[in-house]
């Protein structure tokens, strides 16, 4: 009675986390937490790391602490099953067994799973051996599939091709809610975009310096840290609708701005910035993830499931354990 | 099409008050006809609602599952259908009011939302989409009769009245004890559980097959997991240590309070990758 009240306890207080990260914004920046509670709790409140909670030691602890007192009932559960051969019963077995299995399965894809976001550009290799995953990735053609008469996108893709050493292993395609497996690690199509790339040069006589802005994002430029933002032309009456012009603000520190619009291989002065677009280029926002403890965590769950179904199957089981 | 809709739901809207209202005047004047009058409205508000869910179907040219708006009309479906099979069943008729009040809420919150029909996102354009809503569906509608019949409990004594119905309504319309009434609760919850389950289970699935990440502690997930967990610890302490009466009819109202959360609380409120208004 005392391991279920413990038991009770802890899945309440795991309650009360969940609750606290989901009444409270998790994993927003510094200043949004001092700007809300003032800076002296605010700083508690980081300390604490409340603003990330289910990261800290804490959280993990009572996650521990359930693993613990779930193999304590599973002991006891597997114990009542020799003298008991009732459907209820080896269901609560199964549904405890596999509550065990999906908290090992999660702690294994935790500690020794491997994840990276990648954009990438057609035509250009990306290397991902380096951290530790089995192969580099080249993006070969992008595709997007729009609705009939529509702008909305039904369908995007990835045409890659797999290399490991500069040899190639395979060639695949993947799209949304379809990842291409390869050697136990997957790749999902996350996203897509355009993507900038050129070079600033400080005027009259600095070294060109490249630059690519991701999605209509910021680049610092120049000696005075002037902020250069790239924004891809639209016209939102043809398919595609991006054209191949980009618009080009510069921010620069003394509060001046300047704009330009530039095609592919064309160049502008922006104060004392001169810029040259390069070219604009469409990628691929891809996942690659290999994770030696999904397949158990699905496992887990699954008998977690058959478990319950069984445990409740005849809901007139009138004894509990 | 979407005419036809507009028309359907303000039907389905006037009918399901209409019921409501003639089942709640029978505690006042103790007619049967009222009763009958009531489940002649119900009959048709159901029809209608069905109806409703079949336009929406072909004009969408799929089933009803995608967005806020949609789901909210098969929830309340859903959970007429199964407050009536528990009505009839276990005699639970002079409930009613109270599950109809909130069927009729269901459909006034759902005219109150966008209707256009747009095109299913990438991400949706899956098969997990049907198992995964059709799960939460069938989870909320028994969550929503448990809590119906929660509160009904919370009002009633331990002993069961004496019968004052006269004719037919004997049957029906006596209202059961609260003893009786917290083991329909616990079996609706038990049912609940298991689909609440069931939709966890195949969001994870299928946010590992769109996402690359089974869980992310997505306001959604977050708000799933508290109704999961609500629920976990009422089970265990029903299971363990007896916990029956009053307690558990209020374990089964907060638990539908963070189903409702869940559902529009954090749509609105808390947007992120489960958004779909």
């Amino acid at each position: 009675m005392v391991t279920i009240l413990a038991a009770i306890l802890t899945i309440a207080l795991i309650l009360a986390a969940v609750l606290f990260g989901g009444l409270i914004p998790q994993g927003l920046p510094p200043e949004a937490y001092l700007d809300r509670f003032g800076q002296s709790p605010g700083k508690i409140f980081l300390f604490l790391g409340l603003d990330d909670i289910y990261r800290t030691k804490g959280f993990l602890l009572l996650g521990v602490l359930l693993f613990g007192q779930l193999l304590f009932c599973t002991g006891k559960r597997i114990a009542l099953l020799r003298g008991n051969s009732k459907l209820w019963v080896a269901g609560s077995v199964l549904l405890h067994v596999g509550l065990l299995v999906f908290l090992v399965s999660t702690a294994v894809s935790l500690w020794w799973g491997k994840s990276l976001m990648i954009e990438a550009p057609e035509g250009r290799l990306v290397t991902l051996t380096k951290q530790g995953l089995p192969f580099d990735i080249r993006l070969e053609r992008f595709l997007i599939e729009y609705y009939p008469d529509s702008h909305a996108v039904r369908q995007y893709r990835s045409e890659v091709t797999l290399l490991r050493e500069g040899r190639e292993l395979r060639r695949g395609s993947l799209e949304v809610n379809s990842p291409l497996d390869h050697e136990g690690a997957k790749i999902f199509q996350m996203s897509y975009g355009w993507m900038l790339e050129g070079t600033i040069k400080q005027l009259p006589e600095g070294p060109d310096q490249p630059f690519a802005i991701v999605n209509g994002g910021w680049f610092s430029a120049g000696k005075q840290d002037d902020r250069l933002r790239g924004i891809i032309m639209v016209d939102s009456d043809k398919h595609p609708s991006v054209k191949q012009e980009a618009a080009f603000l510069l921010l620069s520190a003394t509060g001046d701005r300047k704009a330009a619009v530039l095609s592919p291989g064309t160049t502008a002065e922006l104060g004392n910035l001169e810029i040259r677009l390069e070219q604009i280029r469409r990628y691929s926002g891809l996942q690659v993830k290999q994770d030696p403890g999904i397949a158990g965590i699905f496992a887990g769950l699954s008998l977690s499931l058959i478990g319950l179904m069984l445990r409740y199957a005849p809901l007139g089981g009138k004894k509990s354990i | 099409m979407i005419q036809w809709e507009t028309i359907l739901l303000l039907l389905v809207f006037v009918v399901y008050v209409g019921a409501t209202i003639s089942f709640s005047l029978r505690y006042w004047i103790k007619s049967n006809r009222l009763i009958a009058a009531g489940l002649l409205l119900t009959g048709a508000a159901f029809s209608l609602h069905s109806g409703l869910l079949l336009v929406r179907g072909l004009a969408a040219g799929r089933l009803p599952f995608s967005n806020l708006y949609e789901f909210t009309l098969v929830f309340g479906w859903v959970t007429l259908l199964l407050f009536v099979a528990c009505a009839i069943r276990f005699r639970l008729l002079a409930t009613a009011p109270l599950a109809l009040s909130l069927v009729t809420l269901l459909i006034g919150v759902a005219a109150m939302m966008p209707r256009d029909i747009r095109h299913l996102m990438p991400a949706l354009r899956s098969s997990w989409l049907q198992s995964h809503v059709a799960s939460g569906i069938l989870a909320y509608g028994a969550l929503a009769v448990s809590a119906v019949l929660a509160v009904v409990m919370l009002t009633r004594s331990e002993e069961k009245d004496e019968a004052t119905e006269t004719g037919w309504a004997v049957r029906y319309w006596n209202m059961p004890a609260a003893i009786e009434l917290e083991r329909y609760v616990h079996g609706l919850i038990v049912f609940g559980f298991f689909f609440l389950s069931v939709l966890m289970v195949t969001g994870a699935v299928w946010a590992e097959e769109t996402w690359g990440r089974w869980w992310g502690w997505d306001p959604k997930e977050i708000w799933a997991l508290i109704t999961w967990l609500i629920y976990l610890v009422y089970l265990h302490g029903r299971n363990r240590f007896g916990w029956r009466g009053q307690a558990t009819a209020w374990f089964s109202a907060v638990g539908f309070a963070a189903v409702m959360f869940t559902l529009f609380g954090v749509t609105y409120l808390l947007p992120g990758l489960h958004s779909y208004k």
